[in-house]
């Protein structure tokens, strides 16, 4: 089955609520725990509900389980944005957002966001098992001995286009952030048809529409022909979401960052923008110990992972609709994780890497909408510890 | 080989204690993390190192392992924290001390903690189920050590802690290669595949004596959790609850307790073996029988016999007529020292840091009477700066109050050379959510109101979550008087002033433009009249605003009135959950239900 790239924005008319692995037994009540943003395979789903509803619409049939594994099976999420706009305006570039990258630290009383370089490590270190190779890579110095303060989920374009660029970025007053809420389900005493407090049920909510705006999923998707319906469903509880199609410009990669690898960057650092799952868990695939550092290729080069920055992993699970059953647990490495590299034959990078890394999927799992990343400049440090 | 200071860290810690059902989990990962510390402490003293934090020199007694609640002599084990400093002298190897302390930690973990709790599950567990359990068992221990030669001990020690810092961002990991595939996952976190059978399938007497639901799933760590201690060494958190109102309840309503006991011990409800607790002696069995919501569900989950709604209203009921029934919402109380880093910065040699280590270990023994016997609460863990524990409503701003005087004299101790005002200070959080919200939750309450706490430090945060859905927040710091604050306050809603009239106060505060939203001059005077008018409504009493704490000059500017107006029913909406969980007898019998 043919199928064509379209760009969507699935817009949540009434938040969503992406339920993680847990079930409803988390308390006595009953409690569903969700994501504060759905996994790129929870949208995928949504899109191929989308498509097959249209498609039995269309049909004037009813797909059984097997239809809808197998008529939707064509259908593959690519690149995915997180989009906040102000309401009743157009999409436009500056609407995408994004996760705030690790190497990003708040402090109590700076004006500017410090940024975190890696240099050669200051002192030996040990980990959860001996490799010696991965305890050589390279770690920031954190030159302030108080505790970071909590660093916000989303950056907006402006902000992350800047840091990627190797500028500074200002510590805003107010966080880019969705709003969750826990939302109760009552129960009624039968005897005395009043409410009853112990059987209430709950499940979070993450509100997408504010004074301020509203926030949606913006895709790439590839679909078989048919009209989509004007309507998805999203997460867990099948809520709504507007669909509107989205210009391809928003997936471009911004020209600060291009302008700013013309101008020459020694290194390289990849910022995930989704979870990214990768055959040894935290390791780039195809990168090996090579005497005694990890080598591998990004966009045709050798390469040197000097320093990675990457936060304890996500797990993605699932619900699969159709067999009616969970699916496995992949363990993931989260949105926001840094990896530096340096070229082996010490040049630069240049826009022509910038550009065919932007948005690139590395790992597993790509079809999915899995495993993308970003590039931005890095300025190594050569230290003499 | 010149000596070295070594630093040793352990995790994972805040994630892993959170991921909690019911209170044997947060209890038994709270105390597995500090039975972990200690397996890495001892083996850093057998391998010739001199700790500085924990200050455990050879042959201390707290070196040696604690299965239990209690030591044999009836003593709470002292808690360790997850990250260890260490002198190394010359001639020994710092990284195979660190290998040495890694291999401990590891062998306790999987040897003498979790292969017991699978042996005496085996009748729960799925068939052919060895590589999960050993992949989930084996990936979850977190270590980073760091070593340099002891030069100036200050700057030496930074520089471990920067080092470590810098490593930690790195959280290495592998991927699942033994996962079963379409399996339900963990109930606690969802990251783990379970490693149960299906419900039908499962034991009943194990399933029944570690409260697993027939919809709950657990994971290999979280089996380890739930099963790890003996089943009522743990005081159930409604307990804990109702600890206050039980108490009033032994004294008032002696008889009608008495004869709930003996109700509850002819029908075989749970209990509760820690009657050594202020908390639980009143009444040794599983509160959940005093909650009438829970009366079903207390009868199912622990296979009793039985109307419950009947053997409720025979044996529970006549204690309502004494006394109005208990408000099902406790506090989960967390407390942090403030500028720690920046004390311990100070310290210039090992010898000092010992000291300062000493200190806040008298501040955890300190925390423990506190909470367990002074407040009625259930103390999780103290350790160093950090305090996390349940208390009853009417007992958890006194509480509070008391361990932030606790710290303070501590810091006394420990800090001696400091100006007063370079000291440590505490934050106390106090998140307040519904009984049976899971422990995770109650938890993640107690750190956002941590948190709020933190912002200012030195300071108090109350966050109530009500189950009926939204939450409010009020803090502040210490030198304000918070407890008598919202204590007043509380008094203030009992004596003159309905709920509603402060929630008509917020009303107006909603309508009127934020301040910098507000252009002209006349929004002030409109602001005090609306308060004034809305106050001189409330039936007999007559209230002025001074008579509640308001200051309504419109000569302060709009502003400063709105903003004293906003603090003023914020406040009071916090005290409100005081107010109503107030213990309050009955009068007359024919009242009662």
């Amino acid at each position: 089955m043919t199928t064509t790239t379209t760009r969507l924005a699935l817009v949540p008319r009434d938040g969503f609520f992406a339920k993680d692995g847990r079930g409803w037994h988390t308390s006595a009540s009953g409690r569903g725990h969700g994501l504060d943003w759905p996994w790129p395979s929870t949208v995928l789903g949504a899109l191929r509900s989308l498509w097959g509803r249209g498609e039995e619409t269309r049909s004037n049939t009813t797909f059984t389980p097997d239809d809808w594994r197998s008529r939707t099976q064509p259908i593959h999420l690519g690149r995915t944005l997180v989009l906040r706009r102000e309401h009743g305006a157009a999409w436009r570039v500056e609407d995408a957002t994004w996760p705030v990258p690790l190497d990003a630290l708040w402090l109590e009383g700076r004006q500017e966001v410090h940024r975190l370089d890696p240099v050669k490590p200051i002192a030996p270190t040990l980990g959860r098992d001996d490799d010696e190779v991965r305890e050589s890579l390279w770690r920031p110095v954190p030159d302030d001995a108080q505790k970071p303060l909590a660093a916000p989920r989303w950056w907006s374009t402006e902000e992350f286009v800047s840091w990627l660029a190797g500028k500074s970025v200002s510590v805003r007053r107010e966080a880019l952030t969705t709003t969750r809420r826990v939302q109760v389900h009552v129960g009624i005493r039968p005897e005395e048809l009043t409410s009853d407090d112990g059987v209430l049920f709950s499940h979070d909510v993450v509100e997408t529409l504010d004074p301020g705006g509203e926030w949606a999923l913006g895709v790439e998707v590839a679909l078989p022909a048919g009209e989509l319906p004007k309507v998805a469903t999203l997460g867990s509880d099948s809520r709504l979401s507007r669909v509107e199609p989205l210009p391809t410009t928003l997936f471009d990669p911004p020209a600060r960052v291009l302008e700013a690898f013309r101008a020459s960057s020694v290194g390289l650092r990849l910022v995930a923008t989704s979870p990214i799952s990768f055959e040894k868990g935290w390791l780039p695939d195809g990168f090996v110990n090579t005497n005694g550092e990890y080598r591998g290729r990004l966009a045709g080069l050798n390469v040197v992972l000097r320093a990675a920055f990457v936060p304890r992993p996500i797990h993605v699970s699932g619900w699969d609709m159709a067999k009616g059953e969970p699916k496995p647990t992949s363990r993931m490495v989260p949105p926001g994780a840094v990896y530096f590299f340096e070229r082996t034959d010490g040049q630069p990078f240049g826009d022509a890497e910038a550009k065919a890394l932007w948005l690139t999927a590395l790992g597993t799992r790509t079809d999915e909408g899995f495993g993308r990343v970003v590039p931005g400049v890095w300025r190594p440090t050569r230290n003499n510890p | 080989m010149t000596a070295h200071l070594l630093l040793v860290t352990l995790g994972p810690v805040q994630d892993f204690i959170a991921q909690a059902r019911r209170t044997r989990d947060l209890w038994y990962g709270s105390y597995l993390l500090s039975e972990l510390g200690r397996a890495a402490a001892r083996a850093l003293v057998d391998g010739g190192a001199k700790l500085v934090f924990p200050s455990l020199a050879t042959g201390d007694p707290q070196l040696v392992t604690c299965l239990a609640p209690l030591r044999d002599d009836n003593t709470p084990p002292q808690n360790i924290a997850n990250k260890l400093l260490a002198e190394v002298p010359e001639g020994i190897e710092p990284q195979q001390l660190a290998k040495a302390a890694r291999k401990a930690v590891a062998d306790c973990w999987r040897d003498q903690v979790a292969a017991p709790v699978k042996r005496k599950c085996s009748g729960l567990l799925a068939q052919n189920i060895d590589p999960v359990w050993n992949e989930q068992i084996d990936s979850f221990l977190e270590f980073a050590a760091s070593w340099l030669p002891l030069g100036g001990y200050a700057a030496t020690r930074r520089q471990l802690e920067q080092a470590v810092a810098g490593r930690k961002l790195l959280r290495d990991f592998d991927p699942w290669t033994q996962g079963r595939g379409n399996v339900p996952k963990s109930s606690l976190d969802g990251a783990r595949e379970s490693v149960l059978l299906p419900p039908r399938q499962r034991a009943i007497d194990n399933a029944g004596r570690y409260r697993i639901a027939d919809g709950e799933q657990l994971d290999a760590v979280g089996l380890v959790k739930r099963a790890g201690g003996e089943p009522d060494q743990f005081v159930p958190v409604v307990n804990v609850t109702l600890a206050s109102w039980l108490s009033r309840a032994s004294q008032v309503a002696s008889t009608e307790l008495a004869a709930l006991e003996t109700a509850c011990r002819n029908a075989g409800v749970s209990r509760v073996a820690r009657t050594d607790l202020p908390c639980v002696s009143p009444f040794a069995f599983d509160g959940s029988v005093l909650l009438q919501s829970r009366w079903r569900s207390v009868f199912d989950e622990q296979g009793l016999q039985g109307d419950p709604e009947a053997w409720g209203r025979r044996h529970v009921r006549p204690l309502f007529r004494k006394l109005d029934e208990p408000y099902p919402y406790v506090a989960c109380l967390v407390a942090d020292g403030d500028r720690m880093g920046r004390a311990i910065d100070s310290l210039g040699s090992a010898d000092a840091h010992r000291a300062f280590s000493k200190a806040l270990a008298g501040f955890a023994d300190a925390a423990r009477k506190v909470v367990e016997q002074q407040h009625r609460g259930a103390l999780v863990y103290a350790g160093g700066d950090d305090v996390l524990a349940f208390v009853s409503l009417p007992e958890a701003l006194a509480c509070s109050d008391a361990l932030r005087t606790a710290f303070e004299s501590a810091m006394d101790t420990a800090c001696g050379s400091l100006a007063p005002d370079k000291r440590p200070t505490l934050s106390v959080g106090l998140g307040i959510g519904h009984v049976m919200e899971s422990m995770g939750d109650l938890l993640t309450l107690g750190r956002q109101a941590e948190r709020e706490a933190k912002r200012d430090r030195n300071a108090l945060a109350v966050l109530v979550d009500k189950r009926s859905g939204g939450s409010r927040v009020w803090h502040a710091q210490w030198s304000t008087h918070p407890v008598r604050k919202l204590n007043e306050a509380a008094m203030l809603l009992r004596d003159r002033i309905p709920a509603r009239k402060v929630y008509e106060i917020a009303s107006i505060l909603r309508r009127l433009p934020k301040p910098d939203d507000a252009s002209g001059d006349g929004w002030p005077r409109v602001l005090a009249l609306d308060v004034k008018r809305s106050l001189s409504r409330i039936e007999g009493a007559d209230l002025r605003p001074e008579g509640v704490g308001l200051s309504l000059d419109p000569n302060t500017g709009y502003a400063a009135l709105y903003a004293q107006i906003e603090a003023w029913v914020a406040r009071l909406l916090i005290a409100r959950t005081f107010e109503r969980a107030a213990i309050r007898e009955r009068r007359s019998p024919e009242g009662a239900a």
